[in-house]
């Protein structure tokens, strides 16, 4: 496995397929902020244009309030130079783009800005959230219905479609 | 002549209206014209005359679009007085055009989609497709013109897509037209032309002489334009909410400003008051279009006022009235100002029950509002209502605000609509027996076939023991390609209930394949007939709703079906009158809407719903306290506004226009966006509000207490607001203190002591007096360390019952029995067998329900809704309980097995006969056994009585036995050996060896389903009845650790603690542990490991003689 590279969040490449693989509890999230900052100050990206897909209601919540959480952090240390007590991420992610990309500090408290008024357009979803939201805003060209609701719990219907199953 | 009135209140430009119609010129007998955004400002504006004039008569509210198009209608010959292109009416225009796939050969997308949806589906996108059209009608006739005249327009970034829906839209604009055989061009540039000729001429066209355009939060171009040609011959006032008194149009919304930032277009453009320019987009565009497009009207902007109060929300609202930034550092509250406040809570329930302390606090503070004075609105009103109704119409009197929901969707708060919708549903339904039932369950229609509430329990009972499931009959089954058996259908079940009350009730054969059911009788039998009536009305409607139908054949039967299932009393009157409108209405729409094509009952009911569902009804201001939708009260001020439920997500909400929605691909100004509507919607809300705004959200998760995100303008207003209001915007702790002044987190629980307690923050309080009372007990108790909490009614039980996540944690529970209880007095001391037996099988529910009076219910079982799969326990005991008689009498096989397959108890078909046959050969081996062990005829009855002397007290034991046989005792039941059997036969042979009556052996067998075991006489009968009888006597006063299941096993397993340990506890993959019993769970609350020392005590007690006389070949 010694082949693999360690991530390096703040100088990685933004293009291609890249398959992270790491343990719980090693940073997962704060990493997946890290490259979503960067993609929000260097690519120049919007919220909208930024898909994150994660597995549960709670993660996307948690991750959500994570992003943004970074987001306000990242303005107020640009705006005022104060950082959030012991962690370098916000002060690592600002002089890692000064210094390699020389972005002005005055664009990127506008693009933050941008992006937190329209935050609530984030793609931030689950699995199941990002289908629904991709069939929701397109069911004339997928021929579904145009009002969908999602049903928790399929049972009822599996059960009602047994018997056709059984019969003599 | 067209004149333009601002305010910044709304209550200023209503008092200029009421002046202009006092003081107007206009014919006495010409009604007042005013055209109003919503029902809510007609309520407001009809009080408000009336209470400033006395009456409020002769006045004719409008919408703007009929108005006008009613207006147009008398300028330009040839339009009728409503429109054609209006979008209920439109709706059915499409939809049947859409119904030939000729119209659509041309178009793939629109072809794929509509094969691919049903009928359903395709009203629902003929509904869109009309509200689009509308929208274009308003917003981009040239594009219609276009279209009309065969070219097309241009759309930004068009695609193939985009192009053929602009195909396809123009196709179907172009039928709509040459249908209605209207001219090709826009009703409204006609009217435009006439008016450019008519110039100068006097001539009114019997149009009204004035009109009031009154507190419009938005209006399309075209309607403008429109409004000031009219207002050549008509005195038109347009009054307007208008938040500014600067003129504000360039200052730019910030989102745009960054945008433009990131490309360097700022240059010269200031942002002013953030609030309004990133959330008034709406009413700024509105404004700048009044503006722009109403020429040289005069103005009358004298009526701006600004707040004199000194609180946050009112600066705030002045910081907007006068264009100002709200800098860092600015606004420094006083203490004590709760103007603006948010409230974080833990669930939709918690907020309410906040929101209602808070109400209350308010209520009781200085200069109290009446509850007419407060507005609550939600973002999803339908989600709420239950839960308002639960917290707020519960409330003891002393704690009780008056309050209303307005706006509530009829199809769930009015019940006749309700019951008529959910009948029409099961008319095409499969009949599942629980849908049937739930029917019966609205009075409306049980009322009209005369059955009671009171009569629903036995119809339920012959629900279930007739074996109806679901389906009228086979014939229905087979519909869904399923055999066309009649078991379990209703009309199987209810030939069974007929037969139950036509033949005897001991007859022995079945009468065409099947057996009687229910044992109806005397004047039941009239319930039965009702029951049968209202079950061949159900069938009639399904016969006759089946096939698609005309327009107008629909209208007559739902009129008629209305007839024959409703029966309203007088408090549904108005209700189903409102019923007969919609279908009235829904007839007159197809009818417009030229609908030629027969219609399924899905697609009527789905119309009619939607109908009765129009968001437009909206809400009203009332005398109470009023709950609404976000957006149904606008403009209307109110002293205090709260606004709950703003979580992530809910509001704005994430609706995005429809995919073939031409508009959105190509924005201009003045158009409607959802996104800046909730936007502006809000500030609305802010600006309306006198006093306080409110604001709460579920900010913790009710799981982990993790923090949840606000909607992200409560996340704007608070990013905003916590640096204007701290003296020093650089320091942390200032913030965080300005913070706390804004947001108030609440705990999980409406009972936490942070309520309740003297040193906690005055701000959260609670006025609930029993959950102050018993957390002052719970304080004192906890220090005295005394008795356990009185509990009394089954209520607080099963209450502590649904938090079982909670009471699975390994938190120590209150012990339910922490003392014993009174030791029981003479009239306890004469215990039959039967007590006794009825004790040991389950002392602690003995316990509970003897002396204590707590009997746990269990709830009734849901109607099941399919054919049984497998014979399951119930099923074998009842088929078993029918058939043994009859194979004790002799019957003969072939006869038993066509009665066991007449019944209603195993599976249909193949499955069920083979299930049977298995069955059958088991019955008979034991109906042997029993007719060879009870061959010898009973003794006569004998009674007896015991008496055993306990401490001191004199305890008398008593039993009758009518089945003695010279051989001992024998007896029987059809099932496996259970460790319950095993506890009946010991006791009641100890009883037999201790009355030792003549000529009897002294021994017992009991017969099992699988096998059975003896008992021999056995030594000192009395000696182990009267230990017996002291644990009863202990058991009267605390929970004796006896629990029979776990302990057989225990003695079955050599008094192994190992096993008992195994049937008492429940694991992931055996559930239903014994410890599961209600009853055990109650009593032993609090107690770590019943399986002690006096489990093993009393089982041996039990138990232990009873191993030295059993004999059993399987032990």
């Amino acid at each position: 496995m010694s082949d693999i590279p360690d991530l390096d969040v703040f100088q990685c490449n933004l293009d291609g397929i890249n398959l992270i693989e790491a343990s719980a509890g090693t940073g997962k999230t704060w990493n997946i902020c890290g490259l979503y900052l960067r993609l929000l100050l260097e690519r120049g990206l919007d919220v909208q244009q930024i898909l994150v897909v994660t597995f549960t209601n709670a993660a996307t919540a948690e991750l959500r309030e994570r992003i943004r959480t970074r987001i306000v952090e990242t303005r107020d240390y640009l705006a005022s130079g104060i950082a959030p007590d012991g962690d370098p991420f916000v002060p690592t992610l600002v002089t890692g783009l000064v210094a390699r990309l020389n972005i002005a500090e005055d664009d990127m408290v506008r693009r933050l800005d941008l992006a937190l008024r329209t935050f609530d357009e984030a793609s931030i979803f689950t699995i199941h959230g990002f289908c629904q939201r991709a069939l929701g805003d397109n069911p004339f060209a997928a021929g579904l219905p145009m009002a969908m609701e999602l049903i928790q719990d399929d049972s009822d219907l599996l059960m009602e479609s047994v018997p056709p199953c059984r019969r003599n | 002549m067209l004149k333009l009135t601002f305010a910044n209140h709304y209550e200023t430009l209503r008092d200029e209206l009421l002046s202009a119609i006092a003081s107007g010129s206009a014919s006495p007998f010409a009604a007042e014209q005013i055209i109003i955004p919503s029902v809510a400002l007609r309520r407001d504006l009809t009080l408000s005359m009336a209470t400033r004039h006395g009456v409020c008569a002769n006045v004719e509210f409008a919408y703007l679009a009929q108005w006008l198009w009613r207006q147009i209608g008398k300028v330009v010959p040839g339009i009728d007085s409503e429109s054609p292109f209006a979008a209920p009416v439109l709706t059915w225009r499409i939809f049947q055009i859409l119904s030939d796939p000729r119209f659509a050969s041309g178009f793939p997308r629109l072809t794929n989609y509509l094969k691919a949806v049903d009928a359903v589906a395709r009203l629902d996108f003929a509904t869109r497709v009309a509200s689009l059209f509308e929208q274009y009608m308003t917003y981009r006739p040239e594009w219609l013109a276009d279209w009309s005249a065969g070219k097309s327009v241009s759309i930004k970034g068009e695609t193939a897509n985009v192009a053929e829906d602009q195909a396809w839209q123009a196709a179907l604009w172009r039928t709509i037209t040459s249908q209605l055989g209207t001219e090709r061009e826009h009703p409204a540039s006609r009217f435009l032309k006439t008016v450019e000729k008519t110039a100068g001429a006097t001539d009114r066209f019997g149009l009204p002489e004035a009109a009031h355009v009154f507190c419009l939060p938005a209006m399309p171009p075209l309607y403008i334009d429109i409004l000031q040609q009219l207002g050549r011959w008509i005195d038109l006032r347009v009054y307007v909410l208008n938040p500014c008194r600067e003129f504000w149009f360039d200052i730019v919304d910030r989102r745009r400003l960054s945008y433009m930032d990131v490309r360097g277009e700022k240059d010269y453009h200031e942002t002013g008051n953030p609030l309004l320019a990133d959330w008034g987009q709406q009413t700024k565009a509105h404004i700048e279009l009044v503006l722009e497009r109403s020429g040289d009207a005069p103005v009358d902007d004298g009526g701006f006022e600004e707040q004199t109060s000194d609180t946050l929300l009112a600066r705030l609202q002045n910081t907007i009235l006068n264009l100002v930034d709200i800098a860092p550092g600015s606004r420094v509250t006083e203490p004590g100002d709760r103007s603006i406040e948010i409230h974080v809570c833990h669930s939709l329930t918690r907020e309410l029950e906040v929101l209602q302390d808070q109400l209350l606090a308010l209520l009781a503070g200085s200069n109290p509002p009446s509850p007419a004075d407060i507005l609550v609105v939600t973002p999803d009103l339908e989600a709420a209502g239950p839960l308002i109704e639960a917290v707020f119409g519960n409330a003891p009197p002393g704690r009780y605000i008056p309050f209303t929901l307005t706006g509530r969707a009829r199809s769930t708060i009015n019940e006749p609509a309700r019951a008529f919708l959910q009948l029409l549903t099961v008319a095409t339904s499969r009949f599942t027996a629980s849908d049937v039932f739930d029917l019966l369950q609205q009075p409306i229609l049980a009322r009209r076939f005369g059955i009671e509430a009171d009569d629903l329990d036995l119809v339920r009972d012959w629900i279930t023991s007739s074996g109806i499931r679901w389906a009228l009959d086979g014939s229905h089954r087979e519909q869904y390609d399923l055999p066309g058996v009649d078991r379990y259908s209703f009309d199987d079940g209810l030939q069974r209930l007929f037969l139950g009350y036509a033949l005897p009730k001991e007859a022995s054969a079945a009468w065409q394949d099947r057996v009687p059911a229910g044992g109806v009788e005397g004047a039941e039998a009239m319930l039965l007939g009702r029951f049968a009536h209202f079950v061949d009305e159900l069938a009639r409607l399904r016969r006759d709703t089946r096939q698609p139908k005309a327009a107008e054949a629909w209208r007559t039967l739902l009129f008629d079906t209305l007839n024959d299932f409703l029966a309203a009393d007088k408090n549904d009157i108005d209700d189903l009158a409102e019923v007969r409108d919609a279908i009235r209405e829904l007839y007159g729409n197809m009818a417009r809407g030229g609908i030629t094509e027969n219609l399924t009952l899905d697609v009527v009911r789905t119309a009619l719903e939607l109908l009765l569902d129009d968001p437009a009804r909206g809400g009203v201001p009332t005398g109470k306290l009023s709950f609404s939708s976000i957006s149904s009260l606008r403009s209307l001020p109110f002293r205090i506004i709260c606004v709950v439920g703003l979580n992530d997500g809910a509001f704005p909400s994430a609706m995005r226009p429809a995919e073939f929605d031409l508009m959105a691909l190509s924005p201009r100004p003045g158009d409607r966006q959802r996104r800046t509507d909730e936007r502006n919607l809000f500030l609305d809300l802010l600006l309306a509000a006198r006093e306080k705004f409110y604001l709460s959200y579920t900010g913790r998760s009710i799981r982990d207490n993790a923090p949840l995100p606000p909607s992200i303008l409560v996340a704007e207003l608070i990013e905003l607001l916590v640096p204007a209001t701290c003296t020093d915007p650089a320091s942390p702790e200032q913030r965080d203190a300005a913070r706390r002044r804004l947001v108030l987190e609440h705990p999980l629980q409406p009972f936490s002591a942070r309520y309740f307690a003297a040193d906690t923050d005055p701000r959260v309080r609670s006025f609930n007096a029993e959950l102050c009372e018993a957390q002052r007990q719970g304080l004192s108790s906890a220090r005295a360390a005394v008795v356990a909490l009185p509990v009394d009614t089954g209520e607080n039980i099963s209450d502590s019952d649904d938090d079982g996540d909670e009471e699975a944690s390994s938190e120590p529970t209150t012990r339910f029995f922490s003392t014993l209880l009174v030791a029981p007095g003479d009239e306890w001391r004469d215990v039959s067998l039967d007590q006794l037996l009825r004790f040991f099988r389950n002392p602690c529910r003995y316990l509970l329900r003897e002396r204590l009076g707590i009997v746990l219910s269990r709830d009734d079982d849901e109607l099941a809704d399919d054919e049984p799969f497998l014979a399951d326990f119930s099923a074998r005991t009842a088929l078993a309980e029918r058939l043994l008689p009859h194979y004790r009498s002799g019957m003969g096989d072939d006869d038993l097995r066509v009665l066991a397959l007449a019944g209603i108890e195993y599976p249909p078909g193949t499955l069920g006969a083979s299930l049977i046959d298995l069955e059958l050969a088991t019955l008979k081996r034991f109906a042997m056994e029993v007719t060879t062990a009870e061959a010898s005829p009973c003794l006569p009855p004998c009674h007896s009585t015991v008496s055993f002397d306990l401490d001191g007290e004199s305890w008398r034991l008593t039993a009758a036995f009518a089945d003695l046989r010279p051989g001992g005792l024998v007896r029987h039941r059809y099932d496996d050996t259970r460790a319950t059997d095993y506890l009946t036969g010991w006791l009641t042979h100890l009883f037999l060896c201790a009355l030792q009556p003549d000529e009897v052996a002294l021994e017992s067998r009991w017969i099992s389903r699988n096998g059975e075991y003896r008992l021999r006489s056995c030594e000192e009968p009395e000696k182990v009845l009267q230990e017996l009888l002291a644990l009863y006597r202990r058991g009267l006063r605390e929970p004796i650790h006896f629990f029979p299941k776990s302990a057989w096993k225990y003695i079955d397993g050599g008094e192994s603690l190992a096993k008992a340990i195994a049937t008492w506890k429940s694991t992931r993959d055996r559930p239903w542990g014994e410890e599961e019993d209600p009853a055990y769970r109650l009593a032993l609350r609090g107690i770590d490991d019943p399986l002690d020392e006096d489990f093993e005590l009393c089982t041996a007690t039990v138990f232990t003689p009873m191993m030295t006389c059993i004999e059993d070949d399987r032990l």
